[in-house]
């Protein structure tokens, strides 16, 4: 298998020619508080993410989605159920585990702060890898800026980027140590719509051309529309899923789960 | 608006317990001090006034001793009802198991039925002659009880033996006292004794006014009379003046250490306000004036203030009660004193430290009241303090530093303290102003190692510690201030104790001086002084008496090349040489000598001609060895010289000194080490209370450090949860704000130290230049300053133990909260 620059290391496929898995959760159950208060935000969710697929997970809000994702990306650990990335279970990990998972495996763009104000862009995006010791790869790194237009803002700080940039840079933060996921959260609630529809034009360019598996939470049919596929849920629990969405077949599976 | 100060409170309450610390030690320690010292002058005030029950009159002497014939006719006064006389012999004493007898104090018994005397505690006072009754503690020490007899020697050796018939209630007297025997016994011992004081008691109905008036013609000139009251006020300031200087110096680093608190606490009401930003708009939103929002502020730090002073009282009474009691429990050379608690120091340290508590929170309330309305109703979260350094007060600042410098430098060549310390003060003041210029360019230096090799998490905090200057600024001054004092402290008490090493050195080159007079030494002498820990060199001299002319001299040999092992003043080490005699400056005049004239010396057959020089702090007169020779070819060991380790304690070595060689009866030990001890003594004293009083506000300030950080921890907490997420282990959290906290107080501590080092040195200059003629030595207590370094350090970290466990509970998902 050759692996071309800029190309994940893991093929879509198996040798058996079946998608590969990237994520995986099973029966995920998360429950906040306790006794009467007690909130089942997951209530039994079982899902696969494919390598190599852009994802993006809708609901109506207070769902569920975003306690998925959190589960998903090791940021919190679910009361029951099992997650796997790749072959790594994650819910039994202790917190330093975790850390290294998501300092190494794991890439993420957050709606809103997702940047240290006191560094640069350019620290900003090198931050994972220099957290975990690694060296950029500086091919890929440049490949990046000139696909987001960082080039001339890479020594500016958080505050004197607009918020569109400040996402850019999010995103190729999340991009730069080639993570097994990318997770995104509402990556667009905070932009304008010309802005958010860069950021999501990004987010599915580096799925087709660079191999990056994406997970993105959103409540907006118009990004849904700009991934592969669909996971819809309701109450925390899966309520079905579309290929290859488009806005009016995402607001008519909305209305439905609605009605 | 109370009931939204009162919540506010309570929700900020833990924010605000670092605050409460600071001033809680700062007024507790002001309490302390101030019921220590009423305590103490309450404790003078009732045992002198016990001690003097009964005088309506006292009469002093100036100079001379009172004569018998003043007596007689105090005596004779219709108004005078008891007189008694104040007199005492002093004797020498042998205590059993010592070698050589000891001084001793004996005061004559008086009449006791109007005016207090001593009281026995055990067995009774003496009634007749050849009895004694010694101060308790003092029979403890020598382990003398009822019975024992003792062998009493006058300085023209007359012996007698006396029985020791009591004990006296010496338990609350300082130092030694005197011990008691009738007043013909007295007589005998020291026939031409002194009469130091007379008290009088007055006949009924007779005023103290009118005994007084009634004394005065009748004693003629030369003496004082006081009234039975002004007397005890007499003797009662002999003891509070030291109590009342003690008792300022207390109050002034009480008021540091205050001023320190006050830091703090402008420091965490500025932060806590500026985390309140969008609270502040809510409330001006809803119609608060600004005004209102000023007063909720105030309001919010009177009680804050009110309430950590009361603790702070309650804490300082506490203390010194304890203090007291354990004082009491356990002998600590201090009299026994009971607790007195007076009006003032309960209220006025509460006072000032409330007031300073308002007066603290007076900028930060300032400030609230400029928030926006419109800052409520903006997205972003927590907005970030001002941190803009205001130029007025950097120009400001310089002028100070500058002017406050010269001045100090003007006054360190010009020996004037107190203006000295004025541009000290100014000086200081501008560094405080200009510490948002500087102390992030400290950090930054600091900061650039850690920042480069220690990867991102060092590269973090060491932008977080710069991040708004203002704020570290404030943060680190607090510890500044303390540091600098500490060092500046060590630094002067240091290089105050080299310049008095050196003129001791030339005022007492010899440490000890042993010698017999009448006797030889014994041929196993010099090794049973040079078993004595703490003596370091044993040189011998022997004496030979000569004639000069018509003078009868003693002549001291010592052999040159020993010498300078003994005698600490070169030049005169290496004025010692065959040929020259050195001599003290009595001699100089009774053989009336110029410096450099020659002195011709007779002894028996032998004659010899020297060069007399002037030598301070050796024998009357000093000579070679060789020189010696040639006058006396067979002079035995007469003495020794002796070198102490300058780390021995002074009063044991002289002590064991003087119990050594016990076949000679008559033998004296002098030298500069019983001075040397004396002031060491001093100097050690004055460093450990001053350090230990100034730690306390180094102690403040490091709340303060940690109160900063916990509060910079609650600001960054997206963050920290941001870092978190993105796969900053809890450890390298703790990391960061532990390098965060150590480059702060590594920061303080240094420029403090450096500080500390200019203060104290031109401090030194300003002091002892007069008095030395410019000869001052400036010292670096390499190892203190080393410490003070080591232990800001640590204690840096330490402050940053209980932030950076807040912060790495904070959980990584926190980041993508939008609030
Ligand atoms: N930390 C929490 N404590 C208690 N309940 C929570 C917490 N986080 C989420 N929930 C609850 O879990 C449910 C799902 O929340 P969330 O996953 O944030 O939904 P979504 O992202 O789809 O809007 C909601 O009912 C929410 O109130
Ligand atoms: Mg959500």
């Amino acid at each position: 298998m050759s692996i071309q620059t800029g190309e994940l290391p893991l093929g879509r496929l198996t040798q058996d020619g079946l998608p590969r898995t990237a994520i995986r959760a099973h029966e995920l159950r998360k429950v906040y508080g306790q006794g009467d208060t007690a909130v089942a935000a997951l209530d039994g969710v079982s899902v696969d993410f494919g390598v190599g697929r852009f994802t993006a997970i809708m609901g109506p809000s207070g769902s569920g989605k975003s306690t998925l994702m959190h589960c998903l990306a090791g940021l919190d650990t679910p009361t029951d159920g099992q997650v796997l990335l790749g072959e790594t279970g994650l819910t039994r990990l202790p917190d330093a585990d975790l850390t290294r998972i998501r300092r190494d495996r794991i890439g993420f763009v957050f709606q809103s702060f997702n940047l240290l104000p006191m560094l640069t862009a350019k620290d900003n995006i090198l931050l994972p890898l220099e957290l975990g010791g690694r060296k950029p790869d500086q091919q890929w790194m440049s490949t990046l800026v000139d696909v987001l237009g960082l080039g001339d803002r890479l020594t500016h700080r958080p505050s004197e980027l607009s918020g569109g940039q400040q996402q850019r840079v999010a995103v190729a933060r999340a991009l730069v140590g080639r993570p097994e996921v990318v997770f995104a959260d509402e990556p667009t609630g905070n932009l304008d719509s010309r802005s958010g529809a860069e950021v999501l034009g990004f987010l599915r360019r580096s799925v087709r051309e660079f191999g990056q598996t994406v997970v993105m939470v959103t409540h907006d049919p118009l990004a849904a529309a700009y991934a592969d596929r669909v996971v819809m849920l309701a109450d925390g629990k899966l309520a079905g899923e579309l290929l290859e969405p488009t806005p009016e077949t995402v607001l008519d599976a909305l209305r439905q789960l609605g009605a | 608006m109370r009931r939204s100060i009162l919540s506010s409170l309570r929700a900020h309450l833990g924010r605000l317990i670092a605050a409460c610390l600071a001033i809680v030690l700062g007024v507790g320690f002001g309490a302390l001090a101030m019921t220590a010292h009423a305590s103490a002058s309450h404790g003078v005030n009732e045992t002198i006034g016990k001690a003097n029950a009964g005088v309506d009159a006292a009469v002093t002497a100036d100079r001379e001793s009172i004569l018998p014939k003043q007596v007689d006719a105090i005596r004779k006064l219709p108004q005078a009802d008891s007189v008694v006389v104040d007199t005492s012999a002093y004797m020498q004493v042998a205590w059993a198991g010592k070698v050589r007898p000891d001084y001793l104090g004996i005061a004559a018994r008086y009449d006791t039925s109007r005016i207090a005397g001593p009281k026995a505690i055990q067995g009774r006072l003496p009634d007749s002659t050849l009895e004694l009754a010694l101060p308790a503690k003092l029979a403890e020490k020598y382990q003398v009880g009822l019975g024992t007899k003792l062998t009493i020697s006058s300085y023209d050796d007359k012996r007698w033996t006396v029985t020791v018939v009591g004990l006296l209630d010496d338990s609350t007297t300082v130092g030694p006292s005197n011990a008691v025997a009738t007043a013909q016994t007295v007589k005998v011992f020291e026939p031409n004794g002194y009469i130091n004081s007379v008290k009088v008691a007055a006949k009924p109905g007779v005023s103290q006014d009118a005994l007084a008036a009634a004394i005065t013609p009748v004693i003629g000139s030369g003496l004082t009379v006081y009234t039975g009251e002004g007397w005890i006020q007499h003797e009662v300031q002999g003891f509070t003046n030291g109590i009342d200087v003690i008792g300022g110096v207390f109050g002034m680093f009480a008021l540091i250490s205050l001023f320190v608190a006050c830091l703090v606490i402008a420091n965490t009401f500025t932060i806590v306000i500026a985390q309140r930003t969008r609270e502040m708009a809510l409330l001006r939103c809803v119609g608060a004036s600004r005004r209102q929002v000023f007063s909720s502020v105030i309001a919010e730090a009177s009680i804050v203030g009110l309430v950590a002073s009361t603790i702070g009282v309650v804490f300082g009474i506490a203390l010194s009660a304890l203090g007291l009691a354990l004082a009491r429990e356990f002998d600590w050379g201090i009299p026994p004193v009971q607790l007195h608690l007076d009006l003032a120091s309960i209220f006025l340290p509460l006072l000032l430290g409330t007031i300073a508590t308002i007066l603290a929170a007076v900028v930060p309330a300032r400030r609230a009241t400029r928030v926006a309305p419109l800052a409520a109703l903006r997205p972003e979260a927590a907005p970030v303090a001002a941190s803009k350094a205001g130029v007025v007060r950097l120009v400001f600042g310089f002028l100070l530093l500058a002017g406050g410098g010269s001045l100090l430098a003007v006054c360190a060549s010009t020996n004037e303290v107190l203006v000295g310390v004025g541009g000290g003060v100014i000086s200081f003041l501008g560094v405080l102003a200009i510490g948002s210029l500087l102390v992030p360019a400290l950090v930054r230096l600091l900061g650039a190692l850690p920042a480069r090799s220690g990867g991102v998490p060092a590269r973090i905090a060491v932008g977080n510690a710069v991040r708004n200057p203002k704020r570290t600024a404030a943060t680190t001054s607090a510890l500044l201030i303390g540091v600098t004092l500490i060092s500046l402290t060590c630094v002067g008490i240091a290089s105050v104790r080299k310049t008095f090493d050196a003129t001791m050195d030339e005022a007492y080159p010899v440490d000890l001086m042993v010698k017999a007079y009448q006797e030889k030494m014994p041929a196993s002498a010099e090794q049973q002084l040079r078993d004595i820990k703490g003596i370091t060199e044993v040189v011998p001299v022997r004496t030979v008496e000569v004639k000069a002319g018509e003078q009868q001299l003693t002549v001291t040999g010592i052999d040159q090349t020993k010498a300078p092992a003994v005698v600490h003043n070169p030049d005169l080490v290496g004025q010692l040489k065959p040929g020259v005699a050195l001599l003290d400056r009595a001699t100089m005049t009774t053989l009336d000598l110029k410096d450099g004239a020659d002195v011709t010396l007779v002894a028996g057959q032998s004659k010899l001609t020297l060069k007399a020089y002037r030598g301070n702090g050796l024998e009357s007169f000093t000579v070679t060895q060789t020189d010696l020779r040639r006058l006396s070819p067979n002079a035995g060991i007469s003495g020794f010289w002796l070198t102490t380790d300058p780390k021995a304690d002074g009063p044991e070595v002289i002590d064991a000194v003087e119990q050594s060689i016990p076949s000679v009866k008559d033998m004296s030990v002098e030298g500069g080490l019983a001075e040397r001890s004396a002031y060491t003594k001093v100097f050690d004293v004055l460093l450990a209370v001053a350090v230990g009083l100034l730690g306390v506000s180094v102690l403040i300030a490091l709340v303060g450090v940690g109160n900063t950080l916990s509060l910079s921890v609650l600001e960054r907490t997206r963050e920290n949860a941001l870092l978190r997420a993105m796969g900053l282990t809890r450890r390298q959290l703790r990391g960061m704000l532990a390098i965060e906290s150590l480059l702060m107080a590594l920061v303080a501590a240094g420029l403090g130290i450096a500080l500390g080092l200019i203060y104290g040195w031109t401090g030194t200059a300003a002091l002892m230049g007069a008095q030395t003629s410019g000869a001052v030595e400036y010292a670096v207590p390499g190892r203190l300053l080393i410490t003070i370094a080591v232990v800001a350090a640590v204690a840096g970290l330490l402050a940053s133990v209980l932030p950076a466990r807040r912060a790495a509970k904070v959980a990584p998902a926190g980041a993508l909260a939008t609030e």
